[in-house]
């Protein structure tokens, strides 16, 4: 049952990230996005992972999409600017894609994935959110902070390179 | 649960300066800020000193390791920190907006290859990476009034967007197939279960996001635009600290975490490596541009690091870490005589630069030495660099890859004297001297002498890099 949600999941998820790549409307193609965002967090569900599905939907088919189709609508990017600027790079990425395609599914034949699933206690079930709290500020402090200071820069980075210093401030 | 904080000073000083810039910047009218670059040396100096006393062992719950190497490695970052800042100070007046946030984010992306030369786990490691990453993104971009450094700005952005893509990708399957994310747990997991396909598949796409950091094949197509756009002291952050931070985590992947199965990547890598010589060295030479051509003598000299990559030993490990050393040296030297001259004449044309010798002596010499050390010329520091390079490569029978190394040193060699020949030779287009004041003259004489040195009287500094890179393995 489990097996069939995850393939329905799934390949709705390739479907729509490849619609999203391939569609010309800026517009359409976020939309593609929330879906493929969606059937990941359905995935997420599945791995007995609520907290990062709740987080999935939240910030990015919430808050980052959002942002996005702000953005393309305020910049207002038609249809006619999305041209084929790419004609030369398309053999080379297809041969890309077809190499990666079969070296993949020649490794998923040989299926050799033996390593132990990770650890998969009664507690990670019922408390998921304290878990994985506990565990980012315990285990994950270095990340965590570092994560905290990318996003500082990010901010000081988007006001640095976008807004040009008032010319009233004093000399 | 050990935190250990004492093990994370250097960089909580490094931070600490950082942050101390963007808040005085609120409160200071506008200006110079000349004096930012002070405060910035004098906290890197603090840090080099917190360094000296730091103390081998594990940190953050282990996922943050300060072993030899990360201290060598950080010393050389800290380096890079104060000779960057002498040259942002030297270029200011070409930032028109936002100056002390410029010397800050110098700082920080310092700060975070310092966390980065200590990482000892995937995650660390990678989280990391990417605030090195949003740091360069942003200087990259910074003086957004010229075209060319938009441009700069936004290839560096969306390459390194899709580096990083290849590079969590290839995490994923590393930890797929060996359940693991901390590299001496990745080391122990292969030791009882051999290496899958999707491993070696992990393994390979990692290896190729990681080239974009040190601007080789597949991912050095940024690097020429970037170097040239970018305003020069965000040049020479890229050029030697960045690359210093793409190798150091390049050895603790292959090195430390997948020295189990180098099988599988010593010929992955010297393929890359072999392709990045010939390819960044025979497109140097039609550059008319220096900071151009300085970037494809960059791809050249990532080709000859992943050759001592390849090589996969100790005596490779230590060849890395000195040549970084000699290439620190030889690049912000030759960088700070290019912005002293750009000060001075408004141009990177390796054409402007004719008959230097006659205008300041000084600044032809730098150039002379910087350049000829980064092409490996005898006797100065990054010819005994080479020779270890391929010392190591022989000694693992990579005789293909050491006989095209030698090939380009000597390419690499015909460019570089091409530009020398350029300042030493031709007659200048104008005859008026060009003015080093007197703390830029310090700290040329300062960087040159490192450089004979090195080349001069080497033994001390390999023995001790020889030493440390055993702790990799």
């Amino acid at each position: 049952m489990e097996q069939i949600f995850f393939y329905i999941f799934s390949i709705l998820a390739i479907i729509s990230a490849v619609m999203v790549v391939s569609v010309r409307n800026a517009v359409h193609s976020a939309f593609y996005l929330i879906v493929c965002f969606l059937q990941v967090a359905a995935i997420f569900i599945l791995l007995r992972a609520p907290f990062l599905a709740a987080v999935q939907v939240f910030v990015y088919v919430g808050a980052v999409m959002v942002l996005f189709l702000f953005a393309v609508m305020v910049l207002d990017i038609g249809k006619e600017q999305f041209k084929e600027h790419l004609h030369t790079q398309a053999i080379p990425a297809i041969v890309t894609v077809i190499a990666l395609f079969a070296t993949m599914g020649y490794l998923v034949s040989q299926g050799r994935i033996t390593v132990p699933l990770g650890k998969f206690t009664e507690e990670a079930l019922s408390k998921n959110t304290e878990v994985i709290g506990k565990s980012l500020f315990t285990q994950y402090i270095f990340p965590f902070e570092v994560v905290s200071l990318l996003l500082l820069i990010a901010l000081v980075g988007a006001i640095v390179l976008v807004l040009k210093e008032k010319k009233g401030k004093q000399a | 649960m050990e935190m250990n904080l004492i093990k994370v000073v250097p960089e909580f000083i490094m931070l600490g300066t950082a942050f101390l810039l963007l808040v005085i910047e609120l409160f200071i009218a506008r200006g110079s800020r000349k004096f930012f670059g002070v405060i910035g040396i004098l906290g890197a100096i603090a840090t080099g000193i917190s360094l000296l006393y730091q103390e081998t062992g594990s940190a953050l719950g282990g996922l943050f390791i300060q072993d030899q190497v990360a201290i060598y490695f950080k010393a050389l970052f800290v380096l890079c920190a104060v000779l960057v800042l002498y040259i942002t100070m030297m270029y200011e007046d070409k930032i028109k907006h936002w100056k002390g946030e410029f010397y800050s984010l110098i700082l920080f992306s310092i700060a975070g290859m310092m966390l980065l030369a200590s990482s000892s786990d995937f995650i660390s490691f990678y989280v990391s990476l990417e605030f090195v990453a949003v740091c360069l993104y942003v200087l990259a971009a910074f003086t957004s009034e010229n075209r060319n450094t938009i441009e700069a700005g936004l290839k560096y952005l969306i390459t390194g967007a899709l580096a990083s893509g290849f590079l969590v990708y290839g995490i994923s399957f590393i930890y797929g197939s060996t359940g693991a994310t901390g590299f001496s747990a990745v080391a122990t997991a292969l030791k009882t279960a051999p290496g899958s396909g999707f491993l070696v598949l992990g393994l390979s796409l990692a290896i190729i996001g990681l080239t974009f950091k040190i601007s080789s094949i597949p991912f050095h197509v940024w690097s020429p635009d970037v170097y040239q756009g970018a305003p020069t002291p965000v040049t020479a952050l890229l050029a030697a600290a960045s690359k210093g931070a793409g190798f150091v985590v390049i050895m603790r992947i292959l090195f430390t975490a997948l020295g189990g199965i180098k099988a599988e990547w010593m010929v992955f890598v010297a393929v890359i490596s072999g392709a990045t010589l010939i390819f960044g060295n025979l497109a140097a030479m039609p550059q008319k541009d220096l900071k151009r051509l300085i970037a494809y003598a960059g791809i050249g000299s990532a080709g000859y690091l992943l050759m001592a990559v390849a090589a996969g030993s100790t005596l490779g490990a230590g060849a890395i870490m000195f040549y970084m050393l000699t290439y620190i040296f030889g690049i912000l030297g030759s960088f700070l005589a290019i912005v002293i001259f750009h000060n001075s004449e408004g141009s990177d044309l390796i054409d402007s630069y004719a008959g230097l010798s006659r205008r300041s002596p000084l600044l032809a010499f730098s150039l002379f030495v910087g350049l000829l050390s980064v092409a490996g010329f005898p006797p100065l520091g990054g010819f005994i660099a080479k020779l270890y390079i391929f010392a190591a490569a022989v000694k693992e029978g990579l005789w293909v890859l050491a006989v095209i190394g030698v090939v380009m040193a000597i390419v690499s060699m015909y460019y570089f004297l091409l530009v020398v020949k350029s300042i030493y030779l031709r007659p200048p287009h104008n005859t008026a001297p060009i003015h080093v004041d007197f703390t830029s003259r310090a700290v040329l004489y300062v960087v040159n002498f490192a450089t004979i040195f090195l080349g001069m009287y080497p033994g001390p500094v390999t023995d001790w890099v020889m030493d440390i890179a055993k702790v990799l393995f």
